[in-house]
């Protein structure tokens, strides 16, 4: 493989070692916190690889006055909003060599924002722990049932990556995906089987299977894990709400409606502790003996509100942006500012939801609408 | 100073002022040639009532009241309604005033605003109506006639509380009553005028009436429309449609706007110097008051800093802009942010800082990139810098706002500023200002192009 950019090899080895690092530690850790040395070193390493390389990084970055030589710290690495992906390749390599491109869904405001990768093992290797402790604790490898569009129809979604994933490594017989241009709901009632069943699904295919006349019982211990909200479409429902329908539509327990965070801009993801908790005595500690509708995250990615005036990072407890700083972001952006608001709690993340969009006020034209046609 | 006592920083807003209606009942009062209106008898309530009449029949009886006083007041002598509305102007800059004092502990709540800025606000906005200024505004743009109307309505929106208050003093020194429509998000600042008109300038009899309520009350709007000879209409350009789609009187519409600053080649002091062009309009660091007031959102705040020249001068005009906002913010400090807002100002600044250059501090943030782009627009009391080689290619730039420019920002010289109003003027521009300047338009300044005194000819 070239070195990115015109660089001699001596960049991949760079990358390669902190992939490897980060592999590394992920495995030796298992789901175990971290000790602030050891998240701080990794992290600040992947600070100053995608300093170097990256230049939007190291112009963002440097224009703060943060710089790998006097870095204070992971939470001195100022996040980068997601709305940057949508301007620029945010890689520290270039980005016609990725192995995977990553894409938002532009539902928003219509620009998609991309995430190049070079290597996705360590994507896997992030996402496995914590798929595996959240959905599948006691490690039965379930009949794995997908409800969203298969990788090879959507290279660029990094959910049906990670769903195409959990079918191939961690689903028992039977698994599949079930798509057919949509979810191919006469296929996957066909293909429950006697024993627990984990569904994967977009919000919006699970919506539909809401719809569905079939009768859905699922086998007991069956569990659903739900993701990607309803992307504006216009369903008014409230997630508590499609949880419950959901449950009862499944006849399952509503602990056994899982929901996960993830987003294109981030190699990590965090899920509801309330089927876990149930299955893990041991979590009990973390969560409780039931869990919470909190989002936990791995230890390889802390997650912090931030004051939305000051982009200061608040208490625990107050409720702000949420930023992440995701050690599975080897080659991308390690600090990550969403657009989601939330507080963080000691056992998880309370998700509010997409930030609104600023109140226009005065008389001031709406240039964004404008530059888009809407107005 | 009137005697009312002051409601307090945390009293609810007011929801009507108008003359010829019972504050308490809303029923209209007895007619002036019953011998019993006393406009004063009104008192301003403290908070909110459960009113008695709807507004589709209050307005009415003011409209009615108002135009029986308009007769009056049209045959009145200019001198007579110019002095009046200049006590009504000394007034609202009379830091004692308790009508300016209630303003400014109701405002910041409504509009956001910090209250250094509501201040400025309506220093900004009063201290244009001296007697001189009123006295040429008539003499040059003034006069009545047989199709003069005899009532004006009004309806204002947005958080610029002072943006409708020309065409309100328009209609006064003309003559013609007005009758206000409150926005019901805002509502104290066209409340407390209607009645500092009734408490400063009785001789002018009962003249400003006003009252908020909701875009959504077609009923009222209505009612308002219906009863009016003349409408200035402020809002979005879908609100002036569906206005305009109703009104069978005549519409003047102030639509969203948006405003750039433009640094002229060979425009700063050290340029200046070099070159003996001498010392134009307007300056870099005075750009910054024009950025911050109204926190950006005016239809007259700059978005954009266009600097004829390379990457290299505009760079060092951002760096220039940067170092007077600091300034600047004490003077117009920032209101409370959203989350939206600190959300798109995060977003905003992170594209700019990953694309170019931005610096940023508490309520304001200074971009600058190599491309000469509108996207991504600044949020408020944020500004992109862009450089720009020639400006003749600055129509080409704009273009897609389409005809929505309002001001410019002008650091340069007065040939600068006459050759940019004629490149830009069919891109809707109808203001040029020195930097610093721009907010604080004149009286004669034709928003948006419409001649306001000769409306009410």
């Amino acid at each position: 493989m070239t070195g990115p950019q015109g660089l001699p090899g001596a960049v991949d080895a760079d990358s390669d070692a902190l992939h490897d690092r980060v592999q590394a530690a992920i495995a030796a850790s298992g789901v175990d916190p971290w000790p602030d040395a050891d998240f701080d070193a990794l992290c600040g390493a992947l600070f100053a690889h995608q300093f170097a390389r990256c230049a939007p990084l190291r112009r963002l970055w440097s224009g703060r006055g943060v710089t790998p030589e006097d870095l204070g710290g992971w939470l001195a690495i100022p996040p980068v909003p997601t709305d940057v992906f949508k301007h620029v390749d945010l890689c520290t390599f270039d980005p016609s060599s990725a192995v995977a491109v990553f894409r938002t869904s532009g539902t928003t405001v219509g620009t998609r924002g991309r995430h190049p990768l070079r290597r996705v093992d360590t994507y896997e290797a992030s996402l496995a722990p914590w798929f595996d402790r959240f959905l599948d604790p006691r490690g039965e490898h379930p009949q794995i049932l997908v409800l969203a569009p298969p990788v090879q129809e959507a290279p660029d979604s990094s959910l049906s990556h990670m769903l195409s994933w959990a079918v191939d490594h961690r689903g028992g017989p039977g698994s599949a995906v079930h798509w057919d241009g949509g979810p191919d709901l006469a296929s996957a009632s066909a293909a429950v089987g006697e024993g627990p069943v984990l569904l994967l699904g977009t919000a919006r295919a699970l919506f539909e299977l809401l719809q569905d006349d079939r009768p859905w019982a699922l086998p007991a211990g069956s569990r659903v894990m739900e993701t990607g909200g309803f992307k504006g479409a216009s369903i008014d429902l409230e997630p508590e709400d499609f949880r419950a329908r959901l449950a009862r539509k499944l006849g399952l327990p509503e602990h056994a409606i899982v929901s996960e965070y993830g987003m294109t801009e981030l190699g990590s993801q965090g899920y509801h502790s309330v089927w876990a908790a149930r299955q893990d005595p041991s979590a009990a500690a973390s969560w409780g003996p039931h869990g919470a509708r909190r989002f936990v995250f791995p230890p390889w990615c802390r997650v912090r509100a931030m004051d939305p005036s000051t982009l200061a990072p608040l208490p625990d407890g107050q409720r702000g942006l949420l930023c992440f700083w995701d050690l599975a972001n080897v080659d991308s952006v390690v600090a990550v500012q969403t657009a989601d608001v939330g507080i963080v709690h000691p056992d998880g993340v309370e998700l509010f939801g997409r930030v609104v969009g600023a109140t226009p006020r005065g008389c001031s034209l709406a240039v964004d609408e404008v530059l888009r046609g809407l107005a | 100073m009137s005697d009312r006592s002051s409601p307090g920083p945390h009293a609810a807003p007011i929801g009507r002022w108008l003359p010829g209606v019972d504050a308490e009942t809303q029923e209209p009062l007895p007619r002036p040639d019953d011998g019993a209106l006393d406009p004063l008898r009104a008192d301003l309530p403290e908070s909110e009532p459960t009113w008695a009449t709807p507004l589709p029949w209050a307005l009415p009886a003011c409209a009615d009241t108002l135009r029986r006083a308009g007769d009056e007041l049209a045959r009145s002598d200019v001198s007579v309604r110019i002095a009046g509305l200049c006590r009504v102007a000394r007034s609202w800059l009379d830091p004692d005033d308790d009508l300016r004092l209630d303003a400014l502990a109701r405002l910041p709540a409504e509009t956001g605003l910090s209250p250094e800025s509501v201040a400025w606000g309506l220093d900004r906005g009063f201290e244009v109506i001296t007697r001189p200024a009123l006295e040429r505004w008539w003499r040059d743009e003034g006069g009545r006639s047989a199709s003069s109307p005899r009532l004006s309505g009004h309806v204002q929106a947005g958080n610029v509380f002072t943006a409708g208050l020309p065409p309100v003093i328009a209609s006064v020194l003309a003559g013609v009553p007005a009758l206000i429509k409150a926005p019901s998000a805002a509502p104290s600042f066209p409340l407390l005028l209607a009645r500092s008109f009734a408490l400063h300038a009785p001789e002018l009899g009962p003249c400003v009436g006003a009252a908020s309520w909701s875009r959504d009350d077609a009923a009222a709007t209505q009612a308002l429309v219906g009863c009016v000879d003349t409408l200035f209409v402020f809002g979005d350009d879908a609100s002036i449609a569906a206005l305009r789609s109703v009104a069978t009187v005549p519409l003047h519409g102030f639509g969203h706007r948006v405003s750039l600053g433009f640094v002229a080649r060979g425009s700063s002091q050290d340029e200046a110097r070099a070159t003996g062009r001498g010392t134009g309009v307007g300056s870099v660091e005075a750009l910054a008051a024009d950025l911050l007031a109204w926190d950006g959102g005016g239809c007259l705040s700059p978005r954009w800093v266009v600097v004829e020249g390379d990457l290299a001068r505009a760079r060092a005009v951002a760096e220039e802009l940067a170092g007077a906002m600091e300034a600047a913010c004490l003077v117009l400090p920032p209101g409370p942010i959203s989350e939206g807002a600190g959300a798109a100002r995060a977003s905003w600044l992170g594209v700019e800082g990953a694309m170019g250059w931005a610096a940023s501090g508490p309520g304001w943030a200074v971009s600058c990139r190599d491309v000469a782009a509108l996207d991504p627009a600044p949020p408020g009391r944020c500004v992109a810098v862009l450089p720009l080689g020639h400006r003749a290619d600055l129509a080409s730039l704009l273009s897609p706002l389409g005809p929505r420019l309002q001001g410019l920002a002008l650091v340069g010289s007065p040939a600068d500023g006459q050759e940019l109003g004629a490149l830009l003027r069919p891109l809707g521009l109808s203001r040029v200002a020195p930097a610093g300047r721009l907010q604080i338009p004149d009286l004669v300044w034709n928003h948006d192009h419409v001649a306001l005194l000769p409306a009410f000819g």
